[in-house]
Order: C-alpha cells, then sequence, then structure tokens
C-alpha cells in the first residue's frame, strides 16, 4: 500500500489558499462547530453574514441529499458525507462543497443551478419568493430554496463541476466567491 | 391558555409567547436540522391562541415581534407560514400589530424583513435598532 504523505497533503492545503477543510459526516453539530469557526472570523461585519448564509445552505444540502449516508450515532439517524473547503484570496473567499448524488437528482440539480444563473438580482428576489409560497416538494426536508439562497448571497454565478462515477452516482463540485469588501470605497 | 416559552439555543430561536399581555416574541438564530418540526408546535399554539383571544371582546390587541439574528431557508418558510397565520386572523377583524427589527447595519435582515411586507395588509413595521 502506497503510503499517504500527510505533509504533501498539508502543503497542498496551504498551496491552494484552503484555510479550513471538513471531509466526513455533515452532522448539525459539525455544521454549527464549522458555521462558529467562519463566524468568529468575521467578528462583527454583518456583511459577512453572507458567507456563513452560504455555508448552511451547503451544509444542510450535504446532510439531506448526499448520496453517501452514515449513521449518526447521536440519535441513530443518517446523515450525509460530504466535503467542505474555505479559501481565501487577496480579494476574495471561496466556498466550495462537495458530495455524492445519484444521477437523476445531479442532472435536476444542475439544470437548476443552470436556471438560476441565467437571472439577475431582481429576478432571483422573485424567484425566491415564489418558491417560499409553493408548498413542500415530496421527500424535501428544505424548503427547495437553498440554491436561490446561495447564488442572491454571492456576486457571483454557482460554479460547479458535476463528475460521473458510475451508473449510479456522480459527483457535484458548488464553487460560490464572495468579495472581499473594498476598505476605502 | 399558556404562556409558550422557549430557550434560545445556537441554532434555535427563543419563543416568547405570553398569553396575558398578548405580547408574541420570537428571536435569534434559527437553523435547526429540522426546521419544519421545531415550528410545527409553535404555529399550532399560535393558531389556538389567536382563535380563543380574538373572539374575546375584551381583547386589546396582539403584538408579535421578530427579532430574527439569522435563519436558514427553511426557517423562512416557517416564519412566512406565523405571518400567513397572522393575516388570515387579521382579516377576520382580530387587532394585530406585526413588528421585525434589526440591527441598523443588517441588510440581510432589515431585507428580509421588507420581502415578508409583500403581500401582508396587516399592520406591520420594521424597526432598526
Amino acid at each position: 500500500m502506497e503510503e499517504f504523505d500527510l505533509y504533501e497533503y498539508y502543503k497542498d492545503n496551504k498551496n491552494n489558499n484552503i484555510i479550513l477543510s471538513f471531509k466526513g459526516a455533515v452532522s448539525q453539530e459539525i455544521l454549527v462547530e464549522i458555521g462558529q469557526i467562519i463566524r468568529n472570523k468575521f467578528g462583527v461585519d454583518k456583511s459577512l453574514k453572507k458567507i456563513f448564509s452560504v455555508f448552511v445552505e451547503m451544509s444542510q444540502n450535504i446532510m439531506h441529499y448526499s448520496s453517501e449516508r452514515v449513521i449518526n450515532p447521536r440519535d441513530g439517524k443518517d446523515v450525509g458525507v460530504g466535503i467542505i473547503l474555505f479559501k481565501e484570496y487577496e480579494n476574495s473567499f471561496l466556498l466550495t462543497s462537495g458530495n455524492q448524488l445519484r444521477n437523476s437528482i445531479g442532472q435536476r440539480v444542475t439544470s437548476k443551478i443552470d436556471k438560476i444563473n441565467e437571472l439577475n438580482k431582481d429576478e432571483l428576489k422573485e424567484l425566491y419568493i415564489e418558491q417560499r409560497r409553493k408548498p413542500q416538494e415530496d421527500e424535501s426536508k428544505g424548503a427547495g430554496l437553498g440554491l436561490i439562497e446561495i447564488a442572491r448571497k454571492s456576486a457571483h454565478k454557482i460554479n460547479y463541476k458535476i463528475t460521473e462515477i458510475n451508473d449510479e452516482s456522480s459527483f457535484l463540485v458548488m464553487n460560490v466567491k464572495f468579495n472581499k469588501e473594498q476598505s476605502n470605497e | 391558555m399558556n404562556n409558550l416559552i422557549i430557550d434560545g439555543t445556537k441554532t434555535k430561536p427563543y419563543v416568547k409567547f405570553n398569553s396575558e399581555d398578548g405580547i408574541l416574541e420570537i428571536g435569534g438564530e434559527s437553523y435547526p436540522e429540522n426546521a419544519l418540526e421545531f415550528y410545527e408546535n409553535i404555529e399550532k399554539w399560535l393558531n389556538e391562541y389567536l382563535t380563543e383571544i380574538c373572539e374575546n371582546a375584551t381583547n386589546k390587541g396582539i403584538i408579535f415581534n421578530f427579532r430574527m439574528v439569522y435563519f436558514n431557508t427553511s426557517s423562512s418558510k416557517a416564519i412566512l407560514d406565523i405571518l400567513d397565520i397572522l393575516e388570515k386572523k387579521y382579516k377576520l377583524g382580530c387587532k394585530i400589530e406585526v413588528f421585525w427589527y434589526h440591527e441598523e447595519d443588517d441588510e440581510d435582515i432589515e431585507e428580509s424583513g421588507e420581502e415578508f411586507a409583500d403581500g401582508l395588509s396587516l399592520p406591520y413595521k420594521i424597526v432598526s435598532f
């Protein structure tokens, strides 16, 4: 067996501007803890609450919709597995999420993102209000609003990549970018 | 009717529904694992309380305060449900006022307060503090 080189992995993380990463079962406890780290980083700057909002929606998407699932020993309920990265660049932050999805769901999600990416700020707001009025979709634990919320909180398009793993599942990566505030506006 | 008091946690809002003075307040953080489940009881209490109090001639009016700090999208749907309950009773002639509080520099909470006002006819004020 090839030996895993943790130092290389560490350097890789560092060189890719990753300031925080998590891979595993995204339970509510994990969400709260990582969320707290993200919040602490921003202190009282309210404009950066947008990053926290996107982090919560991304994490709850993994929790509820990842097709790779494990039992949470705390309550015996199953919870989704995935990966979350938080990167910091000179002028921006990037949140990245990755998780497995059933192929049929993957297609649904990516066509939803394509549709959302075509909308401007006001159209996104309209879609959000309209979608919030709709009754709960079957099997959905959320309100079907997560992706729209993610798009609204970032000033950029949602960047994604989907890779087919086999006949059953794909791996979906989503990147959401945030500009750092211009301090001398 | 009993009061409904729930202490807030990191992911669940506090609830202070005082049935005697008619001041109902919810605030804090809201991103529980299952928002629908959490809000179900709150909506049930509210429905029962309003049905009882609105028919009472001595009702001096209900004040509903939202003091949210952060809420996720599924909580947002639950907040809309609460507003729908209030609006329905208001249209039946119940005296209800809603106040939506936001910190002065919190644009997100201010904006969502404006979005919730959409389509409501009951008295609804957005208050900055």
